[in-house]
């Protein structure tokens, strides 16, 4: 089991490692020069060679790019992230400001999507119900099928304008002011939520029908035990795993699903960081932002993997491989 | 997206200038460009003002990027422009009437030849961090507009100043290289900011104006509140807050919904909405030197030849396109000229330049250009989306003449760095840009002198004239020399010119004294709440 | 999901998969999802025959009209029949879909199947590189890539197909991972039959079915991940369009002509949830535990 988990370890140090040489490399092959932008972005016009050489050397772009590699994985190692070409903001304090406005986005997301498929797969399989499972299966294919931006949209028009009920767009703080962080939350959450939810539903049922139907359920339902007692007791434990699973996946590329969301609410969050830094080719932060991402993402599948070593020995290797 | 100088006016409220000002400004608009060696004097321009309480937070909409720096020389996004009059000052500004008055300077005088100017200084001027203002702080910013190393904006317009001397505490010296009688306009845009501290000045944007920074988020939001030691009248707003919104929609839903109380380049196609909704009025400026151009490089084929710049200029179908992508919210370029028709500077004597498929047929098979060439369109994504409608109905134009053209919608850096820096080439292309030009024709026409313009066009009888007009005192002999250069850009075609329009301001009826600049620009200083 | 289903040991002989496609098309939602993919092809195929106005054409005396007789969907910024356009449209979206799933499925495929068949060390380095790809925002990757390649119908094949290769290529290797472990392989191997000869003639037909069910989501994908992309102005360029160009300028001027967006976005809709509805049953129906 140590060795297992040093090896994963391991191997997850090695993904960052390359992630980041690789967007490092992908931001400076392609089109574009945050110099220019920089320089002549406000006016479209005529930049000069020497202010661009100038800014250039400011920047440190001019050096060779295994120079600003290890230069910025210098930094890192230092806790120095590096400054946004444009603010000249430590992208740190960049990352801080708004990363708020994500987490909370995240979290209630998560916790709306997890509150809205557990039960509801758990009374289906308690209540086996057709018109019940019929509606389920309706919400799920309609919200895997519903892009985000157009939830959300519908969701501004009834809500936000149709009713005048709840914010549309804006954050505040939750240490500032909960209540009202909460309301503007609650739109731009209900539609991510409703994204993590019809995945998750759709597992959850998946491997409850799966699980109902081994030999070891047939036995205690035979033993004369309740249907809702074999379904707490047996057949959701066993169906928790592909879930989680899907859990862990989600959760990892949470970051991406909040881009879109974000950008539909107005939301000051890393969203809007991310779509700027790649228009305006802000390396250091987009770099940093995609180390972010990628730590989150070899992190939580990670998590998953021990669990799984936890759970059921047998799986290890396999288990990261479980969801789609 | 280009941007020049912009109009300033007097920080007083809007009423003050148009009402008890109004006297005195009979009197200010013959000081701005000195007739003869005369010492000009000035009383105070925002002596007159009404007081009034300060109160409300005005919220500015702003889409498709956000402030990303403070900075008033080296400007990252023209959407920040509201910021230059409103965080800082600079010796001399615009009224709304165009002409020029002082305001760090209290007066200035030349020498005969005009190639010396003397400057002198308000006195007892403190920046927002309790530093005073001095002549050094002139000479600092003017050198810093001029080093070439700083992206400056403003430097082109100044670049003929030879030296600036502090002669003392007030007293600022120019030489200038060659005559100019419009160094006091030059100035204008060439803000005071305090460079002690140069790497947090795009953090913390300290200047002398009526407002200073209490919050900042770059790329998102920016939260301003009154300098309590600014010299003029006392702002008469809690707040101005900047907001950056995702896209001009929501921007627009939000401001319908009283949300946002001014909104920046709110979309044409919002017109209707807006204009129905009686809560909200579009704040109009008193006239429009902004414009679309589409750039083509002049120095590779094939629109080297300037056949086959005409060519392209008679398959384009201005009025049509400006009928659909403005709704005819435009003013049309038709004699494809960089004033506007509505300008007293504009040569009427020039002759438009018809839409005629056959002569641009023609002419393009003169210039060499083969049947079946495909031409790219280079645009942005995501804003400007007039520029697309007006592509499309010149690919379709094209078609007929057996022409292709593609249309390319780009990123903000993969777009500039098209045509950046010159001269870079882009044969086959035509790129839209967007002229912030002021109204002012000489810095106009500085846009496309040689080395300076996108189209890599170096025409030295132009930038010969340039020079004649920037020395030339008289206004109607420099208007017949603005007449030659219009013809001269006409004949040569090194962009073409599509209309003139500017970014289109709304504000909530409850918010007056917003203005909008020609250049484009919303001017925030003396706005307060109801 | 492919482990529940890829740890179960049964063989799916090629005569249950010969019966597979009518059992599908016997479940409703199944038939009735097939019926609109095919119709929604249909349209697109045959826009030239049945759009009521040819391609392009503009009337700039109508702009942004509403839906009418004449226009049922309405009209757009250029006076064009908005009902043509999300026909032609869809000629874009689901050529855009179908090579871009192709391209995904194929070198997936390759992809997932030569770690499976090597394992050791070859399989942790392509399943690591998968890893990596999977742990960057879709989105993310779908921008970068865009400026690396620009935005023409063709790049876009390209950045679609790359960001959906490495899950396919994970799950053509839990697939052929689960093959290997059968009974039938495991005894045909121990009789000595050649291995390559029973992977060609039993294992890699035993995995199409779940490839294709799998082909049907990433179909579904490539369409929703094209409209996200349009969404930030990054989707095919003018005068095409696809359903995802048409929804971003629609909601561009979603406040004056509310009616613009509604149609493509309800194509959009129906065409995911048709192509999910048929991976879905698929599965199923191909999955031998489900039935």
């Amino acid at each position: 089991m140590g060795s297992y988990v040093l090896k994963r370890v391991a191997v997850s140090i090695a993904l960052l490692i390359i992630s980041s040489i690789l967007i490092f490399c992908l931001m400076r092959v392609i089109p574009g020069d945050p110099t220019i932008t920089k320089v002549a972005g406000a006016s479209g016009n005529a930049a000069s060679v020497r202010a661009l050489r100038a800014v250039r050397h400011e920047l440190g772009l001019d050096q060779s790019l295994p120079a600003q590699y290890v230069h910025w994985v210098g930094g890192i190692l230092r806790g120095d992230f590096g400054e946004s070409y444009y603010s000249q903001f430590p992208v740190t304090k960049l990352i801080s400001q708004r990363i708020g406005a994500t987490l909370e986005l995240a979290v209630l997301s998560l916790i709306i999507g997890v509150l809205m498929a557990v039960p509801a797969a758990v009374i289906s399989a308690i209540w086996r119900n057709r018109a019940f499972d019929a509606l389920l299966s309706a919400f799920t294919a309609i919200g895997m099928a519903t892009p985000a931006f157009v939830t959300g949209i519908v969701l501004i028009v009834v809500f936000g304008v149709k009713l005048n009920l709840l914010p549309t767009q804006g954050y505040v703080s939750i240490t500032h002011h909960p209540i009202e962080s909460l309301k503007t939350a609650v739109l731009p959450s209900i539609t991510l939520a409703i994204a993590i939810a019809a995945p998750l539903l759709r597992i959850l049922d998946a491997s409850l029908d799966d699980v109902a139907s081994a030999p070891y359920i047939r036995t205690a339902a035979g033993k004369g035990l309740l249907r809702r007692q074999v379904v707490m007791r047996h057949l959701l434990p066993n169906a928790t795993i592909p879930a989680l699973t899907m859990l862990g996946v989600i959760i990892g590329s949470l970051l991406g699903g909040t881009v879109i969301v974000e950008y539909v609410f107005a939301r000051p969050g890393l969203g809007t960081l991310v779509v700027d830094s790649v228009f305006k080719r802000d390396y250091a932060v987009l770099q940093t932002l995609v180390l972010l991402a990628a730590a989150t993402f070899i992190l939580s599948s990670l998590a998953i993997d021990l669990l799984y070593g936890v759970i059921d020995p047998r799986l290890r290797v396999r288990g990261s491989e479980a969801a789609r | 997206m280009a941007v020049l100088h912009r109009v300033k006016r007097g920080r007083g409220a809007f009423a003050a200038a148009l009402g008890v000002a109004a006297a005195t400004a009979a009197v200010l608009a013959s000081v701005g460009v000195a007739h003869s060696p005369a010492s000009t004097s000035a009383s105070t321009k925002t002596g007159a003002s009404t007081p009034c309480k300060q109160s409300g937070t005005l919220t500015y909409g702003i889409s498709g990027a956000g402030i990303s720096g403070l900075d008033p020389t080296v400007l990252a996004f023209s959407g920040q422009l509201p910021l230059q009059s409103l965080l800082y000052n600079s010796l001399t500004e615009y009224k709304p009437d165009g002409s020029v008055v002082p305001d760090l300077a209290t007066k200035w005088r030349h020498s005969k030849d005009l190639k010396t100017w003397w400057f002198s200084l308000r006195r007892n001027v403190k920046y927002a961090n309790g530093r005073p203002f001095t002549a050094a702080d002139v000479v600092a910013n003017v050198l810093r507009n001029l080093d070439p190393k700083v992206p400056s904006l403003w430097g082109p317009a100044i670049r003929d100043v030879r030296s600036v001397r502090a002669v003392t505490k007030y007293q600022v010296r120019f030489k200038l290289g060659g005559a100019s009688a419009i160094l006091p306009e030059a100035l204008v845009p060439v803000e005071m900011s305090d460079l002690t501290d140069v790497p947090n000045l795009n953090k913390v944007g300290n200047g002398t104006g009526p407002y200073k920074v209490s919050d900042f988020v770059p790329d998102q939001s920016l939260t301003l509140v009154p300098n309590p030691r600014y010299y003029g009248p006392k702002a008469c707003l809690q707040k101005i807050t900047f907001v950056r919104e995702p896209d001009p929609t929501s921007m627009v839903t939000d401001f319908t919904s009283g949300k946002l109380s001014v909104i920046w380049q709110a979309p044409l196609t919002s017109l209707p909405k807006i204009q129905s909704d009686k809560d909200v009025y579009i704040v109009k400026p008193k006239s429009v030197s902004a414009e679309h151009v589409w750039d083509v490089d002049d120095s590779s084929p094939p629109f080297d030849n300037p056949v086959a710049r005409q060519a392209l200029a008679y398959a384009i179908d201005k009025e049509t396109m400006v009928k659909a992508a403005f709704f005819g919210l435009a003013l049309p370029s038709l004699a494809n000229s960089l004033i506007s028709t509505a300008s007293p500077n504009y040569d009427k004597s020039l002759k438009p330049i018809p839409f005629d498929l056959q002569k641009a047929k023609q002419l393009f098979t003169a210039a060499g250009v083969k049947p079946g060439t495909t031409f790219t369109f280079w645009a942005l994504a995501g804003r400007r989306d007039e520029w697309i409608t007006m592509a499309q109905i010149l690919q379709q134009d094209l078609q007929k003449i057996g022409l292709n053209l593609q249309i390319q919608r780009n990123d903000l850096s993969t777009w500039i760095a098209k045509f950046n820096p010159p001269p870079k080439r882009f044969p086959n292309m035509i790129v839209g840009d967007f002229y912030s030009l002021p109204p002012n024709p000489i810095a106009a026409f500085g846009y496309v002198t040689s080395g300076r313009c996108n189209c890599n066009w170096n025409n030295k009888q132009f930038d010969a004239l340039l020079l004649k007009a920037t020395a030339t005192v008289d206004p109607v002999k420099r208007k017949a020399v603005y007449a030659q250069m219009q013809k001269l850009f006409q004949k040569e075609l090194p962009i073409i010119t599509m209309a003139h329009q500017t970014n289109i301001v709304a504000a909530q009826k409850s918010v007056t004294g917003v203005w909008e600049d020609p250049a484009g620009t919303t001017r925030l200083e003396g706005a307060r709440m109801k | 999901m492919t482990s529940v289903a890829a740890s179960l040991d049964v063989v799916v002989s090629p005569r249950r998969r010969a019966e597979g496609l009518v059992r599908l098309l016997r479940r409703p939602a199944a038939a009735v999802s097939f019926v609109v993919v095919s119709a929604l092809v249909f349209g697109s195929v045959a826009a030239p025959l049945v759009a009521p106005y040819p391609k392009n054409q503009f009337d700039v005396n109508h702009l942004f009209g509403p839906p009418t007789l004449a226009h049922p969907f309405g009209t757009d910024e250029l006076g064009r029949d908005l009902l043509t356009r999300v026909l032609y449209g869809g000629r874009t979206s689901l050529e855009i879909a179908a090579l871009a799933t192709a391209l995904a499925m194929a070198v997936g495929a390759v992809w997932g199947f030569t770690a499976a068949f090597h394992r050791g060390w070859l399989d942790e380095l392509l399943m690591r590189i998968a890893d990596l790809t999977l742990g960057m925002p879709v989105i993310l990757l779908g921008l970068v890539l865009v400026a690396a390649f620009g935005s023409s119908t063709k790049s876009i094949i390209l950045i679609l197909g790359i960001l959906f290769t490495p899950a396919t290529a994970r799950l053509a290797r839990s697939s052929l991972l689960a093959e290997l472990e059968t009974d039938y392989y495991l005894a045909a191997v121990s009789v000595g039959a050649p291995p390559w000869r029973i992977i060609l003639k039993e294992l890699l037909p035993n995995t199409t079915p779940v490839l294709l069910a799998r082909a049907s989501i990433v179909a579904a994908d490539a369409i929703f991940v094209e409209a996200s992309l349009s969404f930030v102005g990054l989707g095919v360029q003018p005068p095409a369009a696809s359903w995802g160009t048409l929804l971003e300028r629609g909601y561009s001027v979603l406040y004056s002509s509310y009616w613009y967006p509604i149609f493509p976005g309800i194509v959009i809709l129906v065409a995911v949830l048709a192509l999910n509805t048929l991976g879905d049953n698929l599965q199923r129906v191909l999955d031998p535990a489900r039935r």
